[in-house]
């Protein structure tokens, strides 16, 4: 039981990372896009909707790539004036409801963007500009996507919190 | 049901007791705006979330956010930190008190390259304070200093402040990059000229450092390096943030420039290598996809509050408040300092700054000023003990010897110095409104 849900928490994590690594590239790939575009629109007055709302389709993919990426392997933005001093108990207390809510917001969130995904769908959805990018749903889609990620990641982290969990007292009942 | 105000009022303090707990903060932004709007309006109000989310993670005005933070980090990867400031070392090492002011004028171009915080207070404490204090500056001094130097980053653009805030106000970037000039500026010179002074007063907490320590490294070699090294980067920095400020190009495009100039820049001195580009890609990732989250997160925050009516709650309070719009701004910044001490700069300004501008701006404050008062306020905030951040990331990079009071002490003399810069630019609007209207924004 144990072992197994080492495995996947690892699983997970691996994935996450691999996510985090796409996202990465991402930020390359966006920072050349934008120059090429600059460079073609100035020297040569060449400039396609297109490519101007790749960049932005780009950044999107990055922020819902990036954000378990980050929560995963970044520093937690957290006020630590009393958690730095907690005794162990408590730390574990906080960090299970912290991993859990993880889980519910992230599942909120999917069951609220699909819809919003599905509506675009239906309607096949593009870009209002003429030359824009075809497939404003798939953009959108990458919503439920991202917080499926989250959702993952915060399942790995309420295993791994577990998992670290500090020995119980004798004399404390559940 | 339930009074809306009473539900407001709730959130806030449910908000504010479980970031206290110690809850990361966009998981307690979002847990709160979830159960309050819920209470409030069953599951209506939040079909409008997915368009807020989708807004945030397809806006084109957040593109500049991580380009910046890309340009930043690539600069700091080819260690320009490190050169900076052995030259600044070289130079003003022989006066007294000079190894501070190289520090204060070496935050304020760090300020202009990552403006992260935490990055030039952990750089400086890392490269500097050991050296200071073994040259016998005072404990108080060196690490006040430090802080100080970090928090300048905030108001020097591009800070990433100015970007939220010009979304959140709705101005163009360039004209609050444009109306930061002269406050950082202004703070600044107040820095250094306070530091000579009471380095001439008292050379005994601000000692020289020996000509021979300074010339472990041959001038020669040194200025060689200068051009090589230090040069070409801050040129790239004044041409992306003149490009911005002169209206030449927008703020996206010139950071996606910045961003690949800094590449080429690393590269020219020799130090790009495959692993650093790699790390610099994966650093940018985690800091904006966290920024991003934060800000995805205080989207169901600040639509539970506002369809709350806490609004309503926020004009109360100031209309509780006696005397009109200077007393008005002086009780935001009041409370954007308070805030400053449990919340980081964006939710204080991407929930707290829209609650009171309203307000303000209904009373004919002029935005871009009110922008630069926050600004300003900000680091006041996040350098006045005991809970400034500053602090915080000084004392965990700091040798041991260094006490938590060495800190607070230190700090005080900046703290008052930002209190006057704070009421200058109060009495004085010209001051940041100057610049942007000579340009013509």
């Amino acid at each position: 039981m144990q072992k197994a849900s080492v495995v996947i928490a690892e699983r997970i994590e691996s994935l996450i990372d691999l996510f985090g690594k796409v996202a990465a590239w991402l930020t390359l790939s966006i920072v050349l896009l934008i120059v090429v575009n600059v460079i073609l629109r100035y020297s040569m007055s060449l400039g396609s909707v297109w490519a101007q709302e790749l960049e932005w389709h780009l950044l999107a993919a990055m922020i819902l790539f990036g954000m378990s990426f980050a929560l995963l392997r970044g520093d937690n933005v957290r006020v630590d004036l009393f958690y730095a001093n907690y005794s162990p108990e408590k730390k574990y207390i906080v960090d299970m409801i912290s991993a859990v809510l993880t889980v519910l917001i992230a599942v909120i969130f999917i069951k609220l963007s699909i819809n919003y995904v599905e509506q675009s769908y239906s309607i096949g959805e593009k870009s209002p500009d003429p030359g824009g990018i075809p497939a404003r749903w798939f953009i959108k889609g990458l919503i439920p996507v991202g917080f499926s990620l989250l959702a993952l990641q915060g399942f790995a982290q309420v295993i791994r919190v577990y998992l670290n969990r500090p020995p119980k007292k004798e004399k404390e009942h559940v | 049901m339930f009074d809306p105000e009473i539900v407001a009022f709730l959130m806030l303090g449910g908000f504010f007791i479980m970031l206290m707990i110690g809850i990361p903060v966009a998981i307690s932004l979002a847990t709160v705006g979830f159960i309050f709007g819920y209470i409030g309006f069953g599951d209506t109000l939040f079909n409008l979330l997915p368009a807020r989310v989708y807004g945030v993670v397809g806006g084109y005005q957040w593109l500049a956010i991580p380009l910046f933070i890309f340009m930043g980090i690539m600069l700091e990867k080819s260690r320009l930190a490190d050169d900076l400031l052995d030259v600044i070392g070289h130079i003003a090492g022989g006066v007294k008190g000079g190894m501070a002011v190289g520090i204060i004028l070496f935050g304020a171009l760090m300020g202009a390259t990552t403006g992260i915080v935490g990055a030039t207070i952990i750089t400086l404490g890392l490269l500097t304070l050991p050296t200071l204090l073994r040259r016998g500056y005072d404990k108080g001094i060196a690490c006040g200093t430090i802080c100080a130097s970090g928090t300048l980053g905030q108001i020097i653009p591009p800070s990433l402040i100015l970007i939220l805030l010009s979304d959140i106000l709705q101005l163009s970037v360039g004209t609050l990059f444009a109306a930061a000039v002269m406050p950082g500026l202004l703070l600044t010179t107040v820095y250094v000229i306070y530091l000579l002074i009471r380095g001439w007063v008292q050379p005994e907490l601000m000692p020289p450092i020996p000509i021979d320590e300074r010339s472990k490294v041959s001038g020669r070699e040194l200025w060689v390096r200068f051009w090589k090294v230090v040069v070409p980067p801050i040129m790239l920095v004044v041409a992306v943030l003149g490009s911005i400020v002169g209206g030449v190009a927008a703020p996206t495009e010139a950071a996606a420039m910045g961003s690949f100039g800094a590449i080429l820049v690393t590269a020219f001195s020799g130090r790009l290598t495959w692993e650093r580009l790699k790390a610099t890609m994966l650093d940018t990732t985690k800091i904006s996809a966290l920024m991003m989250f934060i800000l995805i997160c205080a989207q169901v925050f600040s639509l539970a509050f506002r369809g709350l009516n806490g609004e309503e709650l926020i004009a109360k309070l100031f209309n509780a408040v006696p005397g009109g719009l200077n007393s008005d701004i002086w009780l935001m910044l009041l409370l954007i300092f308070v805030l400053g001490f449990f919340l980081e700069w964006i939710e204080i300004s991407y929930i707290a700054v829209p609650l009171f501008m309203p307000i303000l701006l209904a009373q004919g404050a002029d935005p871009v000023w009110v922008a630069m008062l926050i600004t300003t306020c900000l680091q006041s905030s996040f350098l006045t003990p005991p809970f400034g951040w500053a602090l915080f990331y000084l004392k965990g990079v700091a040798p041991p010897e260094v006490l938590i009071k060495h800190l607070y002490k230190g700090v005080i003399p900046f703290i008052a110095m930002q209190g006057v810069a704070l009421y200058l630019l109060f009495q004085y609007p010209q001051i940041s409104l100057w610049l942007p209207k000579l340009i013509g924004w």
